[in-house]
């Protein structure tokens, strides 16, 4: 197991130096001058020698890429052009909004996935199996940013103005009401935040998970729940399940203990290669949802046309998604001890 | 001298000519509900065109600067045409199949067309491709007003006859924007999948063909690329590269092309792996053909067929990635408007007219899901495990 793991950390050394050579790439290629690139034209001539004697900006191409990989292995990214700060800062202050986004999703949706598929795959052929069958197909197919709209429409308009009627007719109680009103926007209530003892905070803080966490996990929910039916589907078919149900075992254990542990490994590598797909959801349904995480940050560095943020950003998601492979690598190694012979 | 074909004739009843009175009835009568009723949705929307068409067709095909003949008119009257021809000759074939040989019967090329046929949410995503397409092609003749004329109704006004989808803030009608939206939408999905198929088939073919040092660099850079999120390398992209006006499209399209290819590589790369083993490449090396000859003519032609599939899956998430990106304002320069752009003009009045926002969302909905439909079929119909089970 120790040899599997120094290899695969091994290994992500050079998938990262590729990455950084693919962004080196990419700023040479664009248009413009690369020195131009870092600063803006208001930017004081005394500032603007001392970024390019720092960065190395008038030195030759390959020069410039030591001093690059140096600084995106230091996590140096200079300073954003826009805010006059260092990157670094404005990504520790985004970066753990969207983590926070991302893995409470990645944590209730994928579970929730894994159990639509098994019940599919045991009433397979019956009415629940092809309902789910269309749902997922249909949830998978939507747009995200799309998705997280409609949740604001329908639950931030609709559902708070029938919820809000049956308080009013006395149905229930006006706490319940504004627990069950969920909040379209932002990560924490604007106003009411800093008055509110611990667990109201708490309480706060969930509320406001919920909507764009949906947006975000439905859609890699619908297609965990798609492999989980199929993986589930082929395990459920062979011998030592019939073995085991011929041993008189009730049939949860069968399908908990027998079926789904065997058809949870692919799954296992699944949720290493969604994280991609989790984060470019993720900057949609910030932007949405007012969240304050990396999706906004990357925007505006966009928008203003900040290259160091935009490099920064776009070097730190795949940091994160290099780490998240790697950690599923590990867990399928961990969970599949077949895997670590070869 | 024996005979060695005997012919299969399936005569259809006489009721299945009843499909040459409108296409789809004689599917219909027969039992074919799918296929009927996805025959009678491509009707619907070639009357509907001929009858909102027939109108204005002077302004439809005149509609260039200064009254000049628009080739956008003069293709839309030649697919109605186009699409009328296909629709009664698949009606004909119903009432008068063709007699197949036994041979013909059993080829590779028949066996796919009835698994295809009998895959019901195979051929539901065909009929919905094919409608989309029809509906990008007769787009003139369809769509009541210009998507681009303001005030043409109210502002922010519901769906009526008049405007089926609604108005949204300028007074622009939704129906005909959505209708303008999905000619942009729908091409760039296409051709930049057919960008990522070219790159990934020929890059996933070197690899394999030449193994060793190349094989293990190829791959190296597709399992590099693959793992970065789609979205986010697209966004770096497009904020690196500014490219003003027109030519923002062509950059948009070669990305998204650019970064879809390495699944199409993999897949490519393990077909041709498995193939080149076989006798008929050891027969064309024997026959001392040309590596290029062979990686052309033999390997490449042979490994299509899940390339096929993976590409009308990939067309479903490249039209998903171009909306995220239009949708934040990156994707094709204004005045064109995209799907995705039109959501978010919806996100403001949301409240007030959800109608701009919802019905454009539903259309990047059904054509994406017509093409993940259209891609399971073909999967299925294309594998021999699978075939016989549809």
């Amino acid at each position: 197991m120790t040899r599997y793991v120094i290899r695969k950390l091994l290994l992500a050394i050079p998938l990262l130096l590729c990455i950084v050579t693919f962004i080196f790439v990419l700023l040479e290629l664009s248009p413009g001058n690369i020195a131009d690139k870092f600063f803006t034209p208001e930017t004081p001539p005394e500032v603007r020698q001392m970024i390019v004697e720092k960065y190395h900006l008038d030195d030759p191409a390959l020069v410039r890429y030591t001093y690059m990989m140096r600084n995106l292995a230091l996590l140096d990214f200079g300073r954003s052009m826009d805010e006059g700060r260092p990157v670094f800062e404005i990504v520790r202050e985004s970066l753990p909004n969207t983590l926070l986004l991302s893995f409470t999703t990645l944590a209730v949706l994928f579970p929730f996935g894994i159990a639509v598929g098994t019940i599919q795959a045991i009433r397979q052929n019956t009415a629940i199996d092809t309902g789910a069958s269309i749902g997922t197909l249909l949830i998978y197919s939507m747009p995200q940013f799309w998705v997280a709209m409609m949740l604001q429409l329908l639950v931030g308009l609709y559902l708070s103005g029938w919820l809000e009627g049956l308080g009013d007719r006395g149905l229930l109680s006006d706490e319940l009401v504004s627990l069950l009103t969920l909040p379209t926007l932002g990560m924490k209530d604007a106003v009411m935040y800093d008055f509110m003892d611990p667990g109201e905070q708490l309480i706060d803080r969930l509320k406001h998970l919920v909507l764009p966490g949906m947006a975000m996990g439905l859609a890699s929910a619908a297609s965990t729940a798609r492999y989980m039916r199929s993986s589930m589907l082929g395990i459920i078919r062979q011998d030592f399940i019939r073995t085991a149900r011929a041993k008189g075992l009730p049939e949860r254990v069968v399908i908990v203990h027998h079926g789904m542990r065997n058809a949870l490994l692919p799954i296992v590598t699944l949720v290493g290669l969604s994280l991609p797909f989790l984060f470019s959801g993720a900057v949609l349904v910030e932007l949405v949802f007012g969240w304050p995480g990396m999706g906004r940050v990357i925007l505006k560095a966009i928008y203003t046309q900040d290259t160091p943020l935009l490099i920064a950003c776009f070097y730190i998601y795949t940091l994160i998604v290099v780490a998240g492979n790697l950690l599923a690598d590990l867990a399928y190694a961990w969970v599949d001890p077949r895997i670590r012979l070869d | 001298m024996t005979v060695i074909s005997r012919a299969r004739d399936f005569s259809a009843p006489l009721r299945a000519r009843l499909g040459l009175l409108l296409p789809g009835l004689g599917h219909l009568v027969l039992g074919e509900t799918i296929v009927g009723l996805g025959l009678l949705s491509l009707d619907v929307l070639l009357l509907g065109s001929l009858f909102a068409g027939l109108p204005r067709l002077g302004g439809v095909l005149f509609s260039g600067p200064a009254g000049s003949l628009s080739w956008h008119g003069v293709l839309s009257i030649f697919s109605w045409i186009g699409l009328a021809g296909c629709l009664w000759w698949v009606a004909y074939r119903r009432a008068w199949p063709r007699v197949l040989t036994e041979i013909e019967f059993n080829s590779n090329r028949q066996i796919f067309l009835r698994t295809l046929s009998r895959h019901k949410t195979g051929m539901i995503g065909l009929f919905g491709v094919a409608f989309l397409v029809s509906m990008t092609l007769l787009t003139p003749l369809i769509a009541p007003f210009d998507p681009l004329d303001v005030d043409v109704g109210p502002q922010n006004m519901g769906p009526s006859w008049l405007h089926p989808m609604g108005t949204d803030q300028f007074g622009r009608d939704v129906f005909s924007r959505l209708l303008y939206g999905g000619r942009i939408s729908l091409p760039i999905g296409f051709v930049a999948v057919f960008i990522a198929a070219t790159v990934g088939t020929t890059l996933g073919a070197t690899a394999a063909f030449l193994g060793g040092v190349v094989d293990k660099a190829i791959m190296f850079v597709v399992d590099a690329l693959l793992a970065l999120p789609r979205l986010v390398l697209l966004l770096t992209i497009v904020g690196l590269f500014r490219v003003p006006g027109v030519w923002g499209i062509f950059l948009i399209v070669v990305i998204l092309g650019f970064t879809a290819w390495m699944g199409i590589a993999r897949i490519v790369r393990g077909e041709v792996l498995s193939l080149k083993e076989q006798e008929f490449i050891q027969a064309a090396r024997a026959l001392g053909l040309s590596s290029q000859r062979i990686l052309f003519r033999h390997l490449i032609p042979n490994a299509m067929a899940p390339v096929i599939v993976f590409c009308s899956l990939a067309i479903g998430s490249t039209m998903l990635a171009e909306a995220g990106l239009s949708f934040l304002g990156l994707g094709v320069p204004p005045p064109t408007s995209t799907w995705g752009v039109m959501v978010n003009d919806g996100r403001d009045p949301l409240r007030i007219a959800p109608w701009i926002a919802v019905f454009p969302g539903l259309a990047i909905m059904i054509a994406v899901l017509s093409f993940n439909l259209l891609g399971d079929g073909l999967r299925d119909a294309t594998d021999p495990k699978l075939r016989g089970t549809g």
